[in-house]
């Protein structure tokens, strides 16, 4: 016998002497294998249905998308074709411009390098996309202070107001907890790169566009932690991007229904509140909650609030 | 025949001899009795591919191997079971029933030794082979084995069933 064979039978008989019986390990071992294949398969099957609605959800999400910029297009308020080649792209921003500063729009600062950023106040994920709204749903909640959109391009938010600043200039709108204007109303303004706008209601709105000389740009609607009644509504137009001559406002509640519009601009056509019933508005029978808010005027009681920091 | 009678089958004739393995690289049955329930599930999951293979048992030696390396690993510097209370080095000479027994001189040998005995004198496999499963030099292998023999040496004292094994460091 070899010291190998040696070594095996001398374990082997220690083995013997203190080895437990083997029980229903066997057993044990195929019952547990078979628990582990049925939550694998469990577990991938799941994916696979979370691939399948994201999917689904982007899809969903991209065809209403270009259902409302036709919409908006085409309402029959004479605005002016689409005179800047923007992209579409989402951006942020605030309320309402002086009007006339259309006349003389403002060229792009090329001392400007920023891009449209995401706002620097303490904010929660965009809420999940509805499948039924016409535009990207981007509602983020905020707490009162402010917000840094790009260099130059502030807002500033309290539970009952909203101000926004840009190199032209700022302006507060404020919620004083009664309408005027009716049940559902928004305004909003342009100034510089910054569409800005706001919601008094009680509806729960789930998305917003704006759409300025035809380009549709989803808004970002921003809800104050603490506040009722009202929400703010911003896109930050591309760098370069200040002109403009008609701008729309559309907000959406959660069942994609169009809650309230807001147009600007020189009216030549069929004014929006006498649409025809077959415009596909969102609303049951085709009319529009028009409002359109005068411009350039803050809110009653607002109190214009000068920014902290930036400017020219 | 289905993949789970073929699979019981194997586990059913091959278990015994899982669970010496296992017993040998953790030095209790407990611990032994869960790593071979572990490389049995593992194992099971891998059937289809496996029973294609030359060498089922190949793989469930290399399955129980890195199962153990990898636990021991996590749980080295918080857990440290053991089944008997420390004890000394066997007395030199004196009466053999004192005697530290083999497999308890092999528990006390750190895991890369003990492994290195296992797959070379239990499961009788080439310097090569262990090199492949431990994923180590033959180099690193032979010279693993040489030190863990003379650490077991040192330990068991007087047992001149050791001084054999010296003849398969060459």
């Amino acid at each position: 016998m070899n010291p190998e064979d040696s070594m095996r039978d001398r374990i082997t008989a220690e083995l013997e002497t203190t080895r437990p019986p083997l029980g229903d390990l066997v057993a044990r071992s195929v019952a547990e294998a078979r628990r582990k294949r049925r939550r694998a398969r469990i577990g991938a099957g799941a994916v696979s249905a979370v691939g399948v609605l994201a999917v689904a959800g982007a899809v969903a999400q991209f065809a209403p998308s270009s259902a409302a910029t036709a919409h908006d297009t085409g309402s029959g308020s004479g605005a002016a074709p689409g005179v800047h080649p923007t992209a579409t792209t989402p951006t942020k921003p605030s309320p309402t411009a002086p009007r006339g500063t259309s006349s003389s729009p403002k060229t792009a600062d090329s001392t400007d390098p920023t891009d449209p950023t995401a706002p620097t106040a303490p904010t929660s994920p965009s809420s999940a996309t509805t499948t039924k709204l016409p535009v990207s749903s981007i509602v983020q909640h905020v707490n009162p202070g402010p917000v840094t959109l790009a260099k130059g391009f502030y807002l500033s938010y309290s539970t009952s107001s909203m101000s926004w600043w840009t190199y032209e200039g700022g302006l507060t709108m404020q919620y004083n907890g009664s309408n005027t204007w009716g049940s559902d109303f928004v305004g909003g303004g342009i100034s510089d790169r910054l569409v800005t706008g706001m919601y008094v209601g009680d509806k729960d709105i789930a998305a917003a566009s704006m759409t300025v000389d035809g380009t549709v740009y989803p808004a970002t609607v921003v809800k104050v932690n603490g506040s009722q009644g009202w929400c703010g509504l911003y896109v930050l137009r591309p760098a370069g991007v200040t002109t403009w001559n008609t701008f729309r406002i559309n907000v959406y509640d959660t069942s994609g229904a169009l809650v309230a519009t807001s147009f600007s601009g020189e009216i030549t056509g069929t004014p929006p509140s006498s649409l025809p019933t077959s415009q596909p508005t969102g609303h049951p029978n085709g009319t529009l909650p028009y409002t359109n808010i005068p411009l350039g005027a803050p809110f009653p009681g607002a109190t214009i609030v000068p920014p902290s920091e930036g400017g020219k | 025949m289905s993949v789970d009678t073929e699979f019981t089958a194997y586990a059913a004739a091959r278990a015994q001899r899982l669970r010496d393995t296992a017993y040998l690289l953790c030095g209790d049955w407990h611990a032994a009795q869960d790593l071979t329930q572990a490389t049995l599930v593992k194992l099971y999951g891998a059937w289809k591919r496996v029973e294609r293979s030359e060498s089922i048992d190949a793989y469930a030696r290399q399955v129980m191997l890195r199962t153990f390396l990898d636990s021991r690993r996590l749980k080295r510097s918080t857990e440290r079971p053991v089944a008997d209370v420390p004890e000394g080095a066997a007395p030199v000479g004196g009466d053999p029933a004192l005697r530290l027994t083999l497999l308890a001189a092999l528990a006390r040998l750190p895991i890369n030794r003990r492994a290195v005995l296992v797959l070379r004198f239990w499961e009788d496999q080439s310097v090569e082979a262990t090199a492949e499963a431990m994923g180590l030099s033959v180099s690193a292998v032979k010279s693993l084995t040489q030190r863990a023999l003379a650490e077991l040496r040192e330990v068991l004292r007087d047992d001149t069933a050791l001084a054999e094994l010296d003849f398969l460091l060459v």
